[in-house]
């Protein structure tokens, strides 16, 4: 109630300023306007076909960042050589903005699909791996232990003991993950035109349209707090009452 | 020192206890080859010495209480056993093959609970069967008969976050019948226990062990619980980590703590413990200290040694 | 105390777009141009210092890639005046409500072409993808507009063309890749083309326009220039009428001057007969052609490019016509 009025308060500053601020309006434009242009982008199908275009792509890229992460993650958290031959290299390039990817995969793979992909898997690989070692290394040992005596062991161990022991963790790696593909994919979809959400925001800019950046970027915001905060909330929580780290009660 | 020492080992070994008559006897060597043999046994970690030429054999069907303070390697040797642990000196053997890591013919007990959170009361005793290879069909039959064994009827589908404590450690102790090892090693397993659940669960485990009549090892620093649950009771001492006294019990059973036999025992063990201590602080009061610290115990929990067993899993 | 500095300074950018500070009369005259065979007046007034000698050494030249930047840059204040596509400079105008530029002069007519692999008609085109130079611009607008009147849509699909804007340079990469089926671009990259990746001319946009003629790029300036500082600016068009004469009367020798400093900015002049090709199809014009703008205007709102309004105050051109008259 309170954070719906605070809302509204924002927004109506927002208007009166876009109004009777001392820059032309179509620079600042409004929340009025800004809706009216989200409308029409999805009216015209326009929106529409960059949320799917751009969730699409970040489909595969994500889920082959989690195929490769989580598996390097596990690998980095259980073997020494391993861990002493791939750790400084993740680490290092976990420093690096995924924008960075973007001129080598360009020369790697022109200006395809492939590029675009390539900087999400980049983008987020090394988050989900970073994730997945330090859940696996945190893991109870005694878990291990007990899996130890009672004789559990090869993939048993591995899908039955270590990652499951190791999912409160990991899941915090994939949201983190998640994330970071999804600014991956937008500065990806900047490149060149290939339809989705970033190329929306170029093409309001290229147009000087304000009011379509700005509708955009609330289609950008609205779209990652929804997974966020919905998908991977909902997830994390019924882990977590699973694996008894809240109390049941108090859900 | 050493020779002081010797003497008073000795001393320990034949000065014979004056309460023989009441129920303590010391162990007599038994004919036939032993189920498990302690040979030797040294092992330090850095350069605490855990434990020193410890001899221990254990024979089938026997149920051995490991008893010390802590410090005196009785954790450490129940891991040695466990093949948790190589000791740095000696033989552990089990049949007459030498331990050389975990086998299915031994299981190992915690004092945590150990259960897979994630996993429901029947899951936690079906996984490690069907990990052994059982059918889905055998796995679901053994634990329809151990969850009622340990007085769990109506728990199958509970997560172990929904236990107390003393229900999660007969879930332990279900899995850990269930999987039917030849040799149980029980690493204190009631000593997180409040007193009350604590002789509850000794009374259940002296009927399991009443009917199946498994080899069991069971560390405690507790007298009245090693007295209650043992067949026999190896007495340890710390500094270096040795074996005092190793001494049948001869009660009959089901026993019960309060049991003014057995409440006498318990005195003269723990007599026996301090006059060791004090003898030992005396030593160290005239000779430097050899060690900083002689708790075998290693790693920041209560028992397990730090670090993973290197054994769980497959190496990548 | 420095980050409450920057934090204030973060707070005022966020706060203040297009709230620049008013440039005094005698500051240089910021002119905006792009790389480009199309901008020859510029690159060959720049160079030899015909308009920096025409303002009395008041010349900021400043150089753009592509027009949307240089629209910007003179909607917020950066810029006085521009050499720029017809296609940016009609939406910049309508965007801005129709107060933020006034076309000049016109300076190049024609120029563009739509270049294809194999393709006999815009039938042929249906279901692959045809590269433009940049969103909105005057080539991306016809390529659409000329897709659309040939009952193709723009945005893909199998009874439609994927529209792809791309760099000039990735257009010309990808075509010769074979990832495109063709490209509407401007010369040189047409001549480019034809000479570097074997393509076939399919549209001379000439030939869509009444009497061969349309505005490729045209002369803009700021109101605020054009109000505050009317002498500069008829200095900056006695100068671009002057070269657009001097281009007129020698196609041949000023071309090779215009080639010359497009190498020194990118480091690769055009090779004589790719020039000589470019050239042909251009023409240098400082007739501002209001009508043909007006309809390129039309062409652009029926896309969505540009807001609707009318296009009739765009176009100022008494201070051309008084230089034209002396």
């Amino acid at each position: 109630m309170k954070g719906a009025a605070l809302l509204a308060g924002g927004l109506l500053t927002w208007e009166l300023l876009s109004r009777l601020g001392p820059w032309p309006r179509w620079l600042f434009p409004g929340p009025a306007a800004v809706a009216s242009s989200l409308v029409a982008m999805g009216a015209d199908g326009r929106l529409g076909a960059a949320v799917l275009r751009s969730l699409g792509r970040l489909a595969q890229g994500y889920s082959l960042s989690v195929a490769i992460g989580v598996p390097l993650g596990v690998a980095t958290a259980r073997s020494a050589l391993v861990r002493t031959a791939v750790r400084p290299v993740v680490l290092g390039m976990q420093a690096l903005p995924s924008i960075c990817w973007l001129p080598l995969a360009i020369l790697w793979f022109g200006l395809s699909e492939a590029a675009i992909l390539f900087v999400v898997v980049m983008g987020s690989l090394l988050a989900v791996a970073i994730g997945t070692e330090d859940a696996v290394s945190s893991v109870d040992p005694i878990l291990l232990r007990a899996a130890g005596t009672l004789g559990i062991r090869g993939p048993r161990f591995y899908y039955g003991v270590l990652l499951p022991g190791a999912l409160p963790g990991v899941l915090t790696g994939l949201k983190l993950g998640w994330s970071f593909a999804w600014r991956a994919l937008m500065a990806g979809e900047l490149l060149f035109v290939a339809g989705g959400l970033g190329q929306l925001l170029q093409a309001g800019r290229e147009l000087l349209d304000a009011a379509q950046v700005m509708g955009v970027m609330v289609a950008i915001v609205a779209i990652g707090m929804t997974v966020d905060r919905v998908l991977f909330r909902v997830l994390e929580l019924r882990v977590r009452r699973r694996w008894g780290l809240v109390e049941a009660a108090a859900a | 020192m050493w020779r002081d020492l010797l003497g008073r080992f000795l001393a320990a070994r034949w000065g014979r206890p004056r309460v023989e008559r009441a129920g303590l006897f010391p162990r007599r060597a038994r004919a036939g080859r032993p189920k498990i043999d302690v040979h030797d046994v040294g092992h330090h970690f850095a350069r605490v010495v855990a434990l020193h030429d410890v001899n221990v054999k254990i024979h089938a069907g026997e149920f051995v209480c490991l008893l010390g303070p802590s410090g005196c390697g009785k954790t450490t040797l129940l891991y040695a056993l466990a093949g948790h642990i190589q000791p740095s000196g000696g033989r552990v053997s089990i049949d007459g093959v030498e331990v050389k890591g975990p086998a299915p013919d031994r299981l190992l007990v915690f004092q945590e609970p150990a259960l897979f959170p994630w996993l429901t009361v029947r899951q936690n005793i079906v996984y490690p069967l069907r990990a052994r290879g059982l059918t889905r069909r055998e796995a679901a039959d053994r634990a329809s008969a151990f969850i009622p064994l340990v007085q769990l009827e109506g728990f199958d589908d509970a997560l172990p976050h929904q236990l107390s404590g003393g229900m999660r450690q007969r879930v332990q102790l279900a899995r850990a019948l269930a999987v039917d090892p030849a040799v149980l090693l029980m690493d204190e397993p009631f000593g997180a226990l409040d007193a009350q659940t604590r002789s509850a669960m000794h009374q259940l485990l002296q009927q399991i062990w009443l009917r199946d009549r498994k080899t069991v090892v069971f560390v405690t620093h507790d007298v009245r619980e090693a007295l209650v649950l043992g067949d026999r009771v190896v007495v340890m001492a710390a500094r270096p980590g040795r074996v005092l006294h190793d001494l049948d019990v001869r009660l009959p059973r089901p026993r019960d703590p309060d049991e003014p036999k057995l409440v006498e025992l318990s005195r003269w063990i723990r007599a026996e413990l301090r006059r060791t201590e004090a003898a030992a602080a005396q030593d160290e009061a005239e000779e430097p200290p050899r060690t900083e610290d002689g708790d075998a115990r290693v790693g920041e929990g209560r028992s397990a040694p730090r670090g993973w067993p290197p054994d769980v899993g497959a190496p990548l | 105390m420095r980050a409450a500095t920057v934090a204030l300074a973060v707070l005022a950018a966020a706060l203040a777009p297009g709230c620049r500070e008013e440039p005094p009369a005698d500051r240089p005259l910021r002119l905006g141009y792009f790389p480009n065979i199309t901008h020859g007046q510029a690159l060959v007034g720049v160079d030899d210092g015909t308009i920096a000698r025409e303002l009395g050494g008041k010349l900021d030249p400043k150089m753009f890639n592509a027009g949307p930047s240089a629209m910007e840059a003179l909607l917020v204040g950066d810029l006085d005046a521009s050499y720029v596509g017809a296609g940016p400079a009609v939406i910049a105008y309508f965007r801005s409500e129709r107060a933020g530029l006034r076309v000049v002069a016109g300076a190049v007519s024609g120029g563009a072409v739509l270049v294809v692999r194999d393709a006999r008609s815009a039938q042929d085109l249906a279901g692959k993808r045809v590269g433009s130079p940049q969103l909105g611009n005057t080539q991306d607008v016809a390529l659409r507009t000329w897709l659309r009147a040939h009952g193709l849509s723009d945005r893909g699909g199998p009874r439609g063309v994927e529209v792809t804007p791309l760099t000039n340079a990735d257009n010309l990469a990808m075509f010769r890749r074979g990832d495109l089926a063709g490209a509407w671009v401007p010369e040189p990259w047409g001549a480019r083309l034809v000479a570097e990746a074997g393509g076939r001319i399919l549209v001379d946009e000439r030939s869509l326009w009444e009497g061969g003629r349309f505005p490729t790029t045209i002369l803009v300036v700021s109101p605020r220039a054009l109000e505050r500082r009317p002498a500069d600016v008829a200095a900056l068009l006695r100068a671009h009428v002057a070269l657009t004469r001097r281009w007129q009367a020698d196609p041949e020798g000023f071309g090779r001057l215009a080639n010359e400093a497009y190498g020194r900015r990118t480091g690769k002049p055009l090779k004589d007969a790719v020039l000589r090709d470019a050239l042909s199809r251009l023409e240098p014009l400082d007739d501002p052609m209001p009508a043909q703008l007006a309809r390129l205007a039309q062409h652009a709102q029926a896309l969505g490019f540009a807001p609707p309004g009318d296009p009739s105050g765009m176009v100022d051109a008494t201070i051309l016509r008084e230089v034209a008259r002396r």
